[in-house]
């Protein structure tokens, strides 16, 4: 892993956040009782860490852009342990799906290494258990399985498009 | 050392998971007021469950002996009604002052300096607040909080509970208190010194509160003694039941306790 992996990853880092809290925190959709849609890309960056990343680090990575979020979203906590599940899922998840040769690259697992089809399957997943993760401890019980479902679904469509978009713009290579 | 390392190296990213996920719930829990809310109504509702199905269980095992006083007390009952029909007209005419409301105890202590209980009726039997509990044979507690289905009472082992007592044949009005951590023994405070009292005499409430009606009889006097530089005795009374062992109460309803409580508000004004 060499220091220019490093660096772009902090500069996403960083994006993400900012772009996180100043930007799509702020976007919302109400029509009446219809307040289901919030927009979360930070677990991009989650999903970008180089495939090889130690999972400790990923974890603990998880952990503090999730906190980072908390502290302009005074959730102190709930991002947090999104991010952590996240981290701990990618894991799991990378195992589950890996390719049959194996993962023969040091860089970010993105549409250009690991083809379209990979790429959707591996976001998608974690992004959607991210996000119902993050809506059941919001929730905190599972009393709202209603409010929790539809959160879940509408967000996941919204935000997942601008993760796409976001994707396509910059084209992230590494 | 090299376990512990090798420990890691097996289980490491599980570890740090559990380890961060444990940080942010506390973190959640401790920083975010409904999820704080969620989580301590929740694990006090799981408390009471766990401690009505132990309790049960318990309960089951003690049958033999609950059947047994319950035998004894239901005579003692019988004797009271049999004495009291044969006065007649005495009790048929008015409406009874006191209802006893049964229950079971699902949680006491006895080993701190404030202990409390836990009796599983609340509202929706007619419970409220400062009502009495009686046991079999003598005082157990005040109601001070009451939900649905529980009340939650202050033993008289507690170091804020003041009953108003007497002993026996005598009216001075004496406070009955916990002082010395013995489940066993209360002291009763404020008996002047003239009045003549022996061991053995016995404690029984005077019934000025709305709370115990008057006479039950609450313990026996096991030493007398009195304080330097102080016009009263301080009575050490044993108490004629087991607090620590206490499976059932009788929560005292007391139908005239509204009125009793205006008049006296009346007065103050």
């Amino acid at each position: 892993m060499n220091n220019s992996v490093i660096i772009v990853n902090t500069i996403r880092f960083f994006v993400l956040v900012i772009g996180q809290v100043l930007v799509f925190k702020r976007i919302a959709f109400n029509w009446g009782d219809f307040a289901f849609i919030h927009f979360i890309i930070y677990p991009l960056f989650i999903i970008l860490l180089p495939i090889k990343t130690p999972r400790p680090l990923v974890i603990f990575f998880g952990f503090l852009i999730g906190l980072c979020v908390d502290l302009f979203y005074d959730s102190p906590g709930i991002h947090a342990s999104a991010g952590v599940f996240t981290a701990y899922a990618r894991g799991v998840l990378l195992d589950f799906i890996e390719p049959y040769e194996g993962y023969n690259t040091n860089d970010s697992p993105t549409v250009e290494t690991m083809g379209i089809s990979w790429f959707m399957t591996f976001s998608s997943i974690l992004f959607g258990l991210h996000l119902l993760w993050y809506f059941s401890v919001e929730a905190f019980s599972f009393v709202f399985f209603f409010e929790i479902f539809l959160n879940t679904i509408f967000s996941f469509i919204a935000s997942f498009i601008i993760m796409m978009l976001l994707l396509l713009i910059f084209r992230p290579k590494r | 050392m090299q376990n512990i390392l090798l420990l890691f190296a097996r289980f490491g990213t599980l570890i740090t998971f559990l380890f961060f996920t444990t940080v942010s719930f506390l973190l959640i829990v401790n920083y975010n007021k409904t999820q704080k809310a969620i989580f301590i109504n929740s694990s006090n509702y799981y408390a009471n469950k766990l401690d009505s199905r132990t309790s049960r269980w318990q309960n089951y095992l003690s049958l033999q002996e609950v059947n047994d006083s319950l035998a004894n007390h239901n005579a003692e009952l019988m004797e009271h009604f049999i004495n009291f029909s044969s006065v007649e007209g005495m009790i048929s005419d008015s409406t009874l002052q006191y209802d006893l409301l049964p229950a079971k105890v699902i949680r006491n202590t006895y080993n701190l300096r404030n202990n409390h209980l836990t009796l599983d009726i609340g509202k929706k039997q007619g419970v409220e607040k400062d009502m009495g509990v009686l046991s079999e044979e003598g005082i157990l507690g005040i109601v001070k909080n009451v939900s649905a289905d529980y009340s939650h009472v202050v033993s008289v082992l507690n170091s804020q509970t003041r009953i108003s007592c007497t002993v026996k044949p005598y009216a001075y009005p004496g406070n009955l208190i916990w002082k010395n951590l013995d489940p066993k023994f209360m002291t009763l405070e404020s008996i002047p010194k003239h009045v003549a009292i022996s061991i053995g005499d016995t404690v029984v409430t005077n019934g000025y509160s709305t709370i115990f009606p008057a006479n039950i009889e609450v313990g026996t006097v096991a030493e007398v003694k009195t304080d330097k530089g102080s016009s009263n005795f301080s009575i050490k009374v044993e108490l004629f039941n087991n607090v620590p062992n206490s499976k059932r109460g009788y929560v005292i309803k007391n139908n005239l306790a509204l009125q009793q409580k205006n008049l006296e508000n009346l007065g103050n004004e």
